[in-house]
């Protein structure tokens, strides 16, 4: 009945697939009436099983290219689902042993570090396969109180993940979870999360509770809640642990500092052979999230309700430029759930939003007679029992419309894009939503407007997304037309 | 946390001048400030690096300016122009240790600059206990660039033309119908 390490493992194959199935299928039956350290024993060598087997399958998943796309989207969900079932197993393996005398504590905490691994990886692989369970916070809150009660939260153990030995304490895998879960829900890509989650097994010693708020930016964990990190002291009674964020602020800057020397951090495992833009758009998030960006002192516009009603959404520069036009395109329809003044939340099916990712430019006709307003998808999640959730970013004051314009370049050619003029009537935070072909160029552009001829240089970037970037400009000089 | 530092910094390849070191840097510079800089070919002239930076900080960027502003002094230390513009972008930021500690290097890497009265001038009033300020050198004028008191080390422009042209545009893109 135990896995056998001879098993030929790579879940490329669906016969090394169904043969794993088969063995946690196994387990799951026999688990009420196997004595509790035989059972610790299988779900180590199952776990042992599963990290093996997808070493190779993982790696292939995140190199573009690889894979067809319904191998993608299979292995993404078949990887998910392992570890969510581990995942379920390890906790109730978790509690029968720590109920049972003959069970050692280290026994115990091992599996719970094993378990707390796979919760984490389950949350992960939500970005390729979508969020088809739901969070389970009082019981990863439950599992952390456990070791709190056995003191042994601090202690360091070896586990292997993707194939490489590594040190962590429990207290460290549990708040690798509470952090990927923070931004399984926002927006990173799957790429990218990669590249946190690798710093965030460098940074181990980082990870580390107080049991009490004593000043300084904080994320806290409210044991006897149904949610993730918050930020700040806790205000109401209730047990919760406090994880400061300036160690770890320091330690993304020393990411930075790295980045200079020309050496990405860390310089092998998975992480390392990510583009360099999975890396820099990770170090902005964090860099959101160390300085306290979410926290309740921190501005949010409040959201309304929206009750229905249908809005076009045009996807990429090119619809969006047609809208503009006098010919109007063909624009899909999507229902946004809620509003406020920065972005839009909307909530669709997987056949709507297939060509839509984290960083796609939309247009969104907000007022059917209006110029559609410009946004940047910034969250794309599947949630259970509900369908995706696409968050939007206004990029545009709806007051001040957006146009189409040619820009002309030395050689005359002309480039058509979006202007995207700022609320500001001195004009410095107007924009030009281009292709990032344009950025590279360190061209000198003219446009004609009223009765002038201006000259004009892309000089910054103000947003960036999939293939485009929001840049402002410079005013060369204006001559006469 | 120092340990943990340390070790971060241990895990980088042997050779810092690699090929592959100056190929990681300059794909970074080119993500980072897209549009600004392709590589860090495009920081070698310092003007452009400080003009970019005026630019992120006006627009509240004070990071990345600073980032630009720094790889740019890491690129070429003995350029005076960029430590003095983040000399002065440190101070608009408030930014008391960042100030000390770039001072003390300008000055490591500048012996006996012109620049240090200015310098010694700004330091005691953002850090008046830090004892690498005490020359109280007498300045020749109250202030030189447009923004009263200081010295106006990130070139902010004299004139308002390229604003005029700026504002100009806005008003014939906001309100003319589309033309090419």
């Amino acid at each position: 009945m135990s896995p056998s390490r001879d098993l030929a493992i790579a879940f490329d194959k669906s016969a090394c697939r169904k043969d794993y199935e088969q063995a946690f299928a196994k387990l799951l039956v026999a688990m009420p009436r196997m004595p509790r350290r035989e059972l610790a024993e299988h779900f180590i060598a199952l776990e042992a099983l599963l990290d093996d087997g997808m070493v190779e399958v993982k790696t292939a998943m995140l190199t573009e290219g690889l894979l067809s796309p319904r191998d993608y989207q299979l292995l993404g969900h078949w990887i998910y689902r392992q570890h969510h079932n581990l995942m379920r197993l390890g906790a109730k393996a978790v509690h029968a042993c720590a109920a049972d005398s003959k069970v050692d504590t280290a026994r115990t905490m091992r599996l719970l570090a094993l378990t707390f691994l796979h919760v984490g990886d389950s949350v992960k692989w939500e970005l390729m396969a979508g969020r088809h369970y739901p969070r389970d916070y009082p019981a990863l809150h439950g599992l952390m109180k456990l070791a709190i009660a056995k003191r042994r939260q601090g202690e360091r153990g070896e586990l292997v993940v993707d194939g490489m030995r590594r040190e962590a304490t429990l207290e460290q895998l549990y708040l690798r979870t509470l952090l990927l879960d923070r931004f399984a829900s926002g927006p990173l890509t799957s790429e990218e999360i990669e590249v946190l989650d690798a710093w965030l097994w460098e940074w181990g010693d980082a990870l580390r509770f107080e049991a009490r708020h004593e000043g300084g930016l904080v994320m806290r964990a409210d044991l006897d809640a149904n949610g993730g990190l918050a930020f700040g002291p806790r205000n109401a009674p209730g047990v919760s642990l406090y994880l400061h964020l300036e160690p770890l602020e320091d330690l993304r800057r020393a990411v930075i500092n790295e980045l200079h020397r020309g050496h990405v951090v860390p310089h092998v495992g998975r992480a390392a052979s990510m583009p360099i833009q999975a890396h820099v758009a990770v170090l902005l998030q964090l860099r959101k999230l160390f300085s306290g960006a979410g926290s309740p002192e921190s501005p949010r516009a409040p959201r309304r309700g929206m009750l229905g009603d249908k809005m076009e959404v045009l996807v990429g520069a090119q619809e969006i430029l047609a809208a503009l036009g006098p010919r109007k395109p063909e624009a899909r329809r999507l229902t946004p759930r809620n509003a406020s003044a920065t972005g839009y939340l909307f909530v669709t099916s997987d056949k709507a939003t297939e060509d839509i990712a984290v960083g796609t430019l939309l247009g969104l006709r907000v007022d059917p007679r209006e110029p559609p307003v410009l946004g940047r998808v910034v969250r794309r999640v599947h949630e259970v029992d509900d369908g995706w959730h696409l968050g939007v970013e206004v990029l545009s004051d709806p007051s001040v419309p957006i146009r189409a314009a040619s820009l002309e370049s030395d050689g005359g050619k002309s480039h058509d894009l979006v202007f995207v003029p700022g609320s500001d009537r001195s004009g410095r935070f107007d924009s030009f939503a281009v292709d990032y072909g344009l950025l590279g160029r360190h061209e000198r552009y003219r446009l004609r407007a009223g009765a002038a001829v201006y000259s004009l240089a892309l000089n910054r970037v103000r947003r960036r997304g999939r293939d485009w970037a929001l840049a402002g400009f410079e005013i060369l000089e204006a001559a006469t037309a | 946390m120092e340990k943990l530092l340390a070790a971060a910094a241990k895990t980088r390849p042997a050779d810092p001048r690699s090929r592959e070191a100056a190929r990681v840097r300059d794909r970074y510079i080119a993500v980072r400030f897209e549009g600004i800089a392709r590589s860090s070919a495009d920081l070698s002239d310092p003007e452009r690096v400080i003009k970019a930076a005026r630019l992120q900080f006006e627009e509240g960027h004070p990071e990345a300016a600073l980032e630009l502003i720094e790889l740019a002094v890491e690129q070429d230390r003995s350029e005076p122009s960029l430590w003095l513009a983040e000399l002065e972008l440190a101070f608009l930021l408030r930014m008391r240790r960042h100030f000390i500690e770039t001072a003390r290097a300008f000055r490591e890497a500048h012996p006996g600059t012109d620049a240090w009265t200015e310098i010694d001038r700004l330091g005691r009033a953002l850090a008046p206990d830090e004892p690498t300020f005490r020359e109280r050198g007498k300045r020749a004028h109250d202030h030189y660039g447009p923004w009263p008191h200081l010295p106006n080390w990130i070139g902010a422009p004299w004139d308002l033309t390229s604003e005029v042209l700026g504002a100009d545009f806005h008003a014939a893109m906001t309100q003319g119908a589309p033309q090419r």
